[in-house]
């Protein structure tokens, strides 16, 4: 049995932009797939929770879906970075590295 | 920023985002089908797996609307929405729910209006708070009518010397009322204005509308013959033009000069200056320091930056130590001009706190008998997982929506009500009479925006009042036996019920015991016959005592031959009329240098016709015989006869004044002349020629006629203008319109809670039937059984009128008590009634009783009409 991460509050945001901007636009099922796969963990989380997420940073103006086709010809929405999201992307990205490094230090000095 | 709007704007779209979301997540899981599918998965085992890849969808697409919207707003609207729906199914609860609280809140919002114009708006001037009255000392001897006085004027002295102190005052300014007659404007007319101060206009710190005010410098005799206007006078009479600024316009045959004029809010100050009837404004002259002539004059000022009322007061009595006995008094001008209504309209407040009380309680009410209906929904909505809170949250949003239309509702009321105030509080506005119904500022009530921010508060503190005690219960009812619960329910309303006729007793009370004062005033002894009578003012161009005697007496002569009158008089002043002429006599000659005993009768100087114009009623002896020994005679009042001042029966005596004496030839009724709610004092009649003081304007003639006085009022102005035709009339009235008018402000007190009283009690009504009716209907079974078994319809409504009247009983003394407790407050308002008048309250108890019987009386009928099969058979 593997141990179930939790995802910190506000980190899936971060993934997830991550995610769209490297890997370009891609639907929800692609992007859980996708995280699926980086965290090695199937069972991680419910590829439903993903959609607040969705919402909130499109109407934060960081990403922007279009109704398209798949490889399969099915329909999906495909969510793309938007300039705007490119921006926060490093800033958030900046913000977590420091935070990860002083979490990082205090844990190592704590044990 | 862009997000909370998104999310405000999600919430009225959910319909689009939901359907979006749908297609979204459909399309997801065939995606994750697919993937399974080609993993090797049988179709229905590829679409279990990717159900379950993807979690719950509703919990989804709740995450999803919490982000994408404010879920409180969305649950508002879908609770407002749910709450419109089970308003619009119960038209006859709405209906009446929507009444009770138009009314509660509508006469709230009403008497706030009122409140707000009258007592908390401040005055339209810069600083209005250190603008105050001048009073004079109060003189130790009491004043004409015996009763003390605190002193409206100052000796000019005494306001020359306040003006020159340093210290206390900004500014200081005297005004005095006169009168002036208009020529060269078309018809003479007789205009009402103030001699004032130069000093006033500054000290108000209002702009003139054009020109400027007088400087100090016109304050001098030769250089006064200046003149502001206000600007209703100047539109009316000078068409409202510009150049009249410098123009030469004649005043009393004497030419002033325009120098300016004043906006049209400027003289709002009710009695003082500036009044609201001025029509101009000339500069006052003092007289000079060594005449022997003794002017009063009425003083107010603005006090000095940073020096407080009791310093200010402390810094003028000594400055005029040596001058007066007594001290000074200062007092803020809005204070003097609120002071006679202000305990009116707190009592009115208190009242309409009352009704609106009720009203919630009645809500409640029905809101509790509407519970018992919808407890299978609150059970349901318990059952499907809602909480206590979001429960209690739906039913106060019901309240709320209640509230709100009902606030609506309200304030078209509270239009309603202020217009209608505005003719009730508006009677004969002359100078002369006592103010009656009139309100100060009258012109200042209205609904604006605080009194409509005043009226969503009340709306919304009303949806809480009578929203949360059901709210609170309902969300409670699947807890415990609904049996059981159905009887406290019981108890509640109950208690509830009780609360409300208490409360619609006391003002029952209150509006019974002001009625009854109306009443009393309206039938007190006056000593006259008002009925048929014309009265009106009058005076020649000239001044002068032979001028107006002549004039005087042309006209009675003149209209003593008009059709339909029956006798026609004239007099110095009206029964009624706020002006005193006392005069110093005494019961025999008096020796050199020794005074009058105080107190002065008071002097009624009339034409002999008067007597019988007026119907003024002989109580023993005669009327004044006709012609030359008329004027060795006098009348006097029957309060004077008895008053000791003639030792011994009055009639045949003589009163003496100065070198002449008068014959006692008859003793009339008391007419009361100042008041009709004070004792009457003495007076007496004797036939001479005083005219009315400038202030006051004309003599006064009174016409008696066959038919209804008014009819002749144009022949008498054609018959004046005959005569003398720059002569005025003026204030022609009924002496009924001059007696009603004095009664006009008790009258407006008792309709005003007379009214919320009926509001009271028809609440309190509807509450009793609400609470009956309910009863009735949970117990049809019983009755049918009581009546299968034989009960006859006397004893079905027995049981059921026994419900309430213990409720009703035990109100009706609670309210009682708390009228017993509270009505010494509304003594000041009272006329021959005391605040416990047994009679009253008495008959406020048993009609509240009547209407009360009357209220169950409805519910009892129809549970005598219970088919007893028909209710067996309905469970």
């Amino acid at each position: 049995m593997t141990e179930r991460v939790e995802l910190l509050q506000g980190t899936l945001d971060l993934i997830v932009l991550r995610a769209l901007s490297t890997m370009g636009p891609q639907h929800a099922y692609g992007l859980a797939s996708r995280l699926e796969q980086v965290a090695e963990h199937p069972l991680m989380l419910n590829q439903g929770t993903l959609y607040p997420a969705l919402v909130r940073l499109d109407q934060k103006g960081w990403i922007k879906g279009s109704w398209q086709r798949t490889e399969s010809n099915r329909e999906a929405k495909y969510y793309a970075i938007t300039k705007a999201g490119t921006r926060a992307l490093d800033k958030q990205a900046e913000r977590w590295r420091r935070l990860a490094g002083l979490v990082d230090k205090l844990l190592l000095n704590e044990s | 920023m862009r997000r909370i709007i998104l999310r405000f704007l999600n919430v009225f779209r959910r319909g689009i985002a939901d359907r979006e979301l749908d297609r979204e997540i459909a399309a997801h899981l065939a995606l994750l089908e697919d993937e399974h599918r080609r993993r090797g998965l049988t179709p229905e085992a590829a679409q279990l797996a990717a159900r379950r890849a993807m979690g719950s969808v509703a919990h989804a697409k709740d995450l999803h609307r919490d982000s994408r919207s404010f879920a409180w707003l969305d649950d508002l609207l879908r609770d407002l929405r749910h709450a419109s729906r089970m308003l619009a199914r119960a038209p006859g609860f709405t209906a009446v729910a929507l009444l009770t609280l138009a009314l509660g809140i509508g006469a709230t919002s009403a008497v706030y209006s009122v409140i707000n114009g009258v007592l908390l708006r401040p005055l339209p001037y810069p600083e209005p708070d250190r603008l105050v009255r001048v009073f004079g000392p109060t003189p130790t001897a009491a004043g004409i009518d015996g009763r003390p006085t605190r002193m409206v004027d100052l000796p000019s002295q005494t306001f020359e010397r306040l003006r020159s102190t340093e210290g206390a005052f900004s500014h200081v300014a005297g005004y005095m009322p006169t009168t002036a007659t208009l020529t060269g404007q078309g018809d003479a007319v007789r205009l009402v204005g103030s001699q004032v101060s130069a000093s006033a206009f500054p000290m108000l710190g209002v702009a003139p509308l054009l020109g400027r005010p007088f400087e100090p410098s016109a304050q001098a005799v030769g250089a006064d013959a200046v003149i502001v206007l206000g600007e209703a006078t100047w539109r009316r009479y000078f068409n409202a033009d510009p150049a009249v600024i410098g123009k030469v316009i004649d005043l009393d045959d004497r030419g002033r000069a325009v120098v300016g004029v004043m906006p049209a809010g400027f003289a709002q100050m009710g009695m003082h200056f500036p009044d609201p009837q001025a029509q101009f404004w000339v500069p006052y002259v003092p007289p000079a320091p060594d005449s022997r002539n003794r002017l009063n004059v009425a003083v107010m000022a603005r006090l000095a930056p940073g020096v407080s009322l009791p310093v200010a007061e402390g810094i003028s009595n000594t400055a005029v130590s040596d001058l007066t006995q007594g001290r000074i008094e200062l007092s803020r001008v809005h204070d003097e001009i609120v002071r006679p209504v202000r305990p009116a309209l707190l009592l009115l407040a208190a009242a309409v706190g009352l009704v609106l009380l009720i009203a919630c309680v009645n809500v409640a009410n029905l809101l509790l008998a509407r519970m018992a209906t919808r407890e299978r929904e609150i059970a349901i909505r318990r059952a499907v997982g809602a909480s206590r809170s979001r429960l209690i949250r739906q039913l106060l949003t019901e309240s709320a929506l209640l509230s709100i239309l009902g606030g609506l509702l309200g304030t078209a009321i509270a239009f309603g009500g202020v217009a209608l105030l505005r003719v009730l509080a508006t009677s004969l506005n002359r100078r002369d009479l006592a103010r009656g119904a009139n309100l100060p500022r009258l012109d200042q009530i209205a609904i604006d925006g605080s009194v409509l921010t005043f009226t969503v508060g009340v709306a919304l503190v009303a949806g809480l009042l009578f929203g949360l005690i059901p709210a609170i219960r309902q969300s409670r009812m699947c807890d415990t036996d609904i049996l059981r619960e159905k009887h406290v329910s019981h108890r509640i309303r109950g208690t509830l019920v009780v609360a409300e006729i208490a409360m619609a007793v006391m003002l029952l009370v209150g509006g019974a015991l002001l009625i009854h004062s109306f009443l009393r005033l309206s039938n007190v002894e006056r000593g006259y016959n008002p009925t048929n009578v014309l009265t009106f003012q009058a005076a020649p161009l000239g001044r002068s005592r032979a001028e107006g005697q002549s004039f005087a007496d042309r006209l009675v002569a003149r209209l003593a031959g008009v059709p339909g009158v029956t006798a026609a008089g004239y007099s110095n002043n009206l029964p009624l009329i706020q002006q005193g002429f006392a005069r110093d006599v005494s019961s025999r000659p008096l020796s050199p240098g020794e005074r009058a005993p105080r107190p002065y009768p008071s002097l009624h100087a009339v034409s002999p016709g008067f007597v019988e114009a007026m119907g003024v009623r002989i109580a023993q002896g005669r009327t004044f015989s006709s012609g030359e020994p008329a004027r060795r005679e006098a009348l006097v009042s029957r309060t004077f006869a008895n008053s000791g001042f003639f030792d011994g029966p009055a009639l045949g005596r003589q009163i003496y004044t100065g070198n002449t004496s008068w014959e006692v030839v008859g003793i009339v009724e008391d007419v009361r002349q100042f008041q009709l709610d004070q004792p009457p004092g003495s007076e007496m009649f004797v036939v001479d020629f005083i005219t009315a003081p400038p202030g006051f304007g004309g003599t006064y003639f009174a016409v008696r006629t066959s038919g209804a006085p008014m009819a002749i009022s144009a022949e008498v102005r054609s018959i004046v203008r005959q005569i003398d035709p720059a002569a005025t009339v003026d204030n022609i009235a009924t002496m009924e319109q001059i007696v009603s008018n004095a009664v006009s402000g008790a009258w407006l007190y008792a309709v005003v809670l007379g009214a919320f009283a009926s509001v009271a009690v028809a609440l309190a009504a509807i509450g009793i039937y609400g609470v009956l009716a309910f009863i009735v209907t949970h117990r049809t079974r019983e009755i049918g059984i009581r009546m299968a078994l034989g009960a006859r319809p006397a004893a079905v409504v027995s049981l059921v009128v026994r419900q309430s009247a213990v409720q009703i009983v035990v109100g009706v003394f609670a309210g009682l008590g708390g009228a017993a407790m509270l009505s010494r407050y509304l003594e000041a308002l009272l006329f021959g009634v005391t605040p416990l008048d047994t009679l009253t309250f008495v008959i406020a108890g048993v009609v509240f009783a009547l209407v009360a019987l009357a209220a169950a009386y409805g519910p009892a009928r129809r549970a005598t009409q219970v088919d007893p099969l028909v209710a067996l058979r309905a469970e």
